[in-house]
């Protein structure tokens, strides 16, 4: 039951996938468009307590969730818009298109969506950090500021503190900005962000010594993101080491390189995600940096998006081989040969890593296996 | 030696029958959201000749640039003149018909501009681009380059009476894509040398048109510059009759990795007396060159904070700004950015930078908009740098949902508040796709007034009606207009100095014609004493490019003034 759902889902992708090679034309519509129920039609909402949309609403639903499941933007977007159709101001949908809108980096339109979402469902409010990430994003600091401080009224996060620390920051309010930034430290010490902000904040200050501290302490939680090694170079020029600057100059230099490819491959994915061969790029330059993190969240994508597809399993295999992690390998290796079929390259690299493992009876299968597929090509 | 007959005429000032806390009440309440400063006041010679730049639907990165403009005095008249730079269409080309031939506008000396006669018509080349002005045959007489996609081009001034091509001869190679150009004084042996920043190797046969898959936002655009091949600037040494010799590689102009150059700016950054060289790159690091007096540049703007945001990504750079924004001494950069990234505010913090967008107010008002032409001025005449900055989308599918910004856009002025911080206002009219723009004192009346160039549009000229003859004199400090003739000027200092409330006070000013973005200023420095008495002395003192120095007691300000390099000086 559960491979031919997995085939029926299977198939749904083959058929979305040449669709969404397409400009999806719920990408020219607006929030604005969204019809708005009847006043007080959600006044008792409660996403626990309250049952299950209507028979109508069912299936766009099911649509979305399934589109979410693949991380399909677009697709999913598709489906909340005809949810809202059939029933308007659903809220778990007002929300859900706000936050696709927001991951497609449209912000106007995940602002919309998220005031349209509070409006119906204002005892919602703590769950709309994302619309004051909507007003930084687009230069809106002073709303930005008073969402997140709305919000933080009714319970502090790290999430919120952060967004109401960089708000400030962009005010100029730079010793509001400190505290708050150190305040989510204080809530989460592994916060690589507040980290390097807390960096800029002191170099911009002039206070090199604590910018050298908080850069150390952000490129220590995530030495593969660029920006930390980046402030490191120019606070260590700052204090007169020239030589370690250079060096963090370099490594951000590198690391920048692939950082500016994987974001203009996720840019080029949010849009058209079933794109195999990006995929493939992003969990190689991943590998390439030596990024276990980076490949992985890469695979998980790619997988999510098809989860049948042999490419995904075959680059997960060659991924942690590269990065000599035997245990995961073997896990990619079986995954692969569950869903090998009579693909040759699937056989003839578990044949290869068989060998290499030294799996003697696995290896004469799948060799057995590619030199018939081979043959009858 | 000083000269009151040349430049912009003198303006008379005096209040006409207003009481000043009336006037004073008027201008408080107009200029605190820069409403009603600037009034449109193009003429029809301008309107009637709008650019081209491609066709509408902007298929290719050739078409979105725009053209280019050059103000400067060139019939020797006292008036600011304008050379708008024409463009082309890609049908054009490729039916080997030459573009739009560049124009020059006769300025009236007050805003107003006519085309000039047949001795100044130059022809069309393949695709104009920017341009630059600069005495380079040392006649007296203000010369023209033009840049192109093709090969840069070379007009001599004859006395004031015309333009003559000598391209041919100019020595300026190849046939590259030069957006933005600048003369300076390199190696200070008082000729005017080059630099031309070039974008990308672009041919209509190798780059994909829009349709072939590049996408922006889920819409599909024009491709590029991202997969394109950068092509570097160049460096040429002048020889001081119009012709110059290619010396990118002899100076070390050539950087590890070349950018998409769009923009330059000449500063002295450092203060060594020396001319270095700024350059906007779109997608790719800027450049900054420190001149090492010795022939030669090193690239160094990773190390001095002007290369890459405060985060350390490359921007979009498109135009440059310079000048002492904060008042110490030092230069500050501001450089226009596309929509999605702030506008970068480069604060000279001692030796180096700091990106400081978002703490003076310019970070989050350039967010959904793409910046271009952009100068510094002090509009209001408070005593503290202004801003213009020029906007407009290059993706016509910037309209289309969910872009978070537009394709034509407002541009926006600047005032610098008291605490150093910005606040925006608009130019007035409908939002434009403006590219290059310029901002000097057309009128001579002591307030700057502004020209931008619209893609695929006329230049438009705003007055600055600050100093109309019903508000001066009363909230707007004095100011002096200087122009500087002769060996030197490019690149000299001014400074003017004067007592308030018994203390020294000083006002320095760079003179340049780079104006940030395929645009070029006049040879003048236009300074804002605050707080000198109008009844008491200043003294202006010139810092001529090479060290020789020009001083000078003056008696009253409000005034244009023309400096000179005489001979005893350049002993």
């Amino acid at each position: 039951m559960t491979a031919l759902l997995a085939l029926l889902l299977s198939l749904s992708l083959q058929d979305g996938t040449s669709k969404s090679q397409e400009r999806a034309p719920v990408l020219d519509r607006s929030p604005l468009e969204w019809v708005r129920a009847e006043e007080g039609a959600w006044s008792g909402w409660d996403p626990v307590r309250s049952g299950p949309p209507t028979e109508a609403a069912r299936a766009p639903l099911r649509r979305a969730l399934e589109a979410v499941e693949r991380r399909d933007l677009t697709a999913a977007l598709d489906a909340w818009f005809a949810l809202l159709e059939v029933e308007p101001d659903y809220p778990p949908a007002l929300y859900q298109a706000g936050v696709v809108y927001f991951r497609l980096r449209r912000y106007s339109d995940a602002a919309l969506a998220f005031e349209r979402f509070l409006s119906v469902a204002p005892q919602r409010l703590p769950d709309t950090r994302a619309l004051g990430h909507c007003h930084y994003s687009l230069g809106r600091y002073e709303e930005a500021a008073a969402h997140y401080e709305r919000v933080l009224v009714l319970g502090e996060t790290p999430g919120l503190l952060f967004g109401l620390g960089l708000a400030r920051l962009r005010l100029g309010e730079e010793e509001s900005a400190q505290e708050h930034l150190e305040r989510v430290i204080e809530l989460n010490p592994a916060h690589q962000e507040a980290h390097t902000w807390l960096a800029q904040l002191h170099f911009d200050a002039g206070r090199a010594e604590e910018a050298r501290v908080s850069a150390d302490r952000a490129k220590g939680i995530d030495p593969f993101t660029p920006r930390p090694w980046f402030l490191l170079a120019r606070v260590l020029l700052e204090l007169g080491e020239d030589d370690e600057a250079d060096e963090a100059h370099s490594r951000f230099k590198s690391l920048e390189r692939t950082a500016q490819e994987v974001r203009t491959l996720k840019g080029r994915l949010l849009y058209k995600p079933y794109q195999p061969s990006l995929h493939a790029r992003l969990v190689e330059l991943h590998v390439a940096v030596r990024n276990v993190k980076g490949a992985r969240a890469a695979l998980s994508r790619w997988e999510a998006l098809d989860p049948l597809a042999i490419g995904s399993k075959l680059a997960g295999l060659a991924a942690w081989e590269l990065l000599k992690l035997p245990d995961q390998a073997e896990v990619a290796a079986a995954a692969l040969a569950e869903v090998a079929g009579d693909s040759v390259d699937a056989w003839a690299a578990l044949a290869r890593y068989y060998r290499l493992t030294r799996d003697r009876v696995r290896q004469v299968s799948a060799e057995q296996r590619w030199l018939e597929l081979s043959r009858a090509r | 030696m000083v000269s009151r007959s040349g430049g912009p005429p003198e303006v008379s000032r005096g209040v006409r029958g207003y009481a000043p806390s009336v006037i004073a009440l008027f201008i408080l309440s107009t200029l605190a959201l820069g409403d009603g400063l600037f009034v449109e006041v193009t003429s029809e010679a301008l309107l009637s000749h709008p650019t081209t730049c491609g066709a509408v639907e902007k298929d290719w990165i050739l078409e979105v640039n725009g053209g280019g403009l050059v103000v400067e005095d060139f019939n020797g008249d006292g008036h600011l003149d304008l050379v708008v730079v024409d463009g082309s269409t890609l049908a054009r080309v490729q039916a080997g018909e030459p573009g739009e031939a560049p124009r020059l506008y006769l300025g009236d000396g007050q805003c107003g501009f006519t085309l000039a006669g047949e001795a100044w018509e130059m022809s069309g080349g393949r695709w104009g681009m920017g341009g630059t002005s600069g005495d380079l045959n040392a006649d007296g007489f203000a010369d023209l380059v033009v840049t192109q996609w093709g090969p840069d081009r070379v007009f001599l001034n004859e006395g004031g009476a015309g333009f003559k091509e000598v391209t041919e001869e100019a020595g300026l190679v190849g046939e590259r894509w030069g957006t933005s150009c600048a003369v300076l004084d390199a190696d200070a042996d008082g000729i005017l040398d080059l630099v031309v920043t070039n974008y990308l190797a672009f041919d209509p046969e190798l780059v994909n048109p829009r349709g072939s898959g590049c996408s922006w936002k889920g819409h599909d655009v024009m491709c590029g510059p991202e997969g394109l091949v950068p092509v570097h600037d160049q460096l040429y040494r002048g020889l001081g009759d119009g012709r110059f010799e290619d010396i990118t590689n002899a100076a070390a102009f050539a950087p590890e990795e070349a950018g998409y150059g769009l923009g330059v700016m000449t500063l002295d950054f450092d203060g060594d007396g020396w001319t270095d060289i700024y350059t906007a790159n779109d997608s790719t690091p800027n450049h900054l060159w420190r001149n090492k007096g010795d022939g030669s540049f090193e690239e160094i703007a990773w190390r001095y904070g002007v290369g890459h945001d405060a985060n350390g990504k490359e921007q979009a750079g498109m135009g440059i700004a310079c000048g002492d924004a904060n008042s110490d001494g030092v230069p500050d950069l501001f450089v226009t950015n596309f929509s999605g990234e702030n506008n970068s505010f480069y604060q000279s913090r001692g030796e180096r930078f700091r990106e400081r967008a978002h703490a003076v107010g310019l970070g989050g008002a350039s967010l959904r908009r793409l910046g271009w032409g952009t100068g510094y001025g002090d509009f209001d005449l408070d005593g503290r740098l202004d801003l213009f900055v020029l906007n407009g989308h290059v993706y016509p599918q910037a309209d289309q949902p969910g872009t978070d910004t537009s394709y034509s856009q407002t541009d926006q002025i600047f005032f610098q508040s008291t605490a150093g911080r910005f606040v925006e206002s608009e130019l007035p009219g409908l939002p434009r796709t403006s590219r290059a723009g310029v901002t000097a004192d057309l009128d001579g009346d002591g307030d700057l007034d502004l020209i931008a160039l619209e893609l695929g549009g006329p230049a438009r000229v705003w007055e600055n009606t600050l100093l109309d003859g019903t508000k001066d004199e009363v909230s707007s400090a004095p100011w002096l207009g200087v122009r500087l003739k002769g060996r030197g000027a490019c690149g000299a200092r001014i400074e003017l100095s004067y007592e308030v409330d018994g203390a020294q006070a000083l006002r320095y000013a760079h003179v340049r014609t780079a104006a940030g973005f395929q645009a070029s200023a006049p040879l003048v420095a236009h300074l804002v004493a605050k707080g000198y008495d109008r009844s008491s002395k200043a003294t202006l003192r010139v810092v001529w490019l090479g060290g020789d120095v020009s001083e000078l007691e003056l008696s009253a300000l409000d005034q244009w003034i023309e400096v000179e390099h005489t001979a005893e000086e350049a002993r």
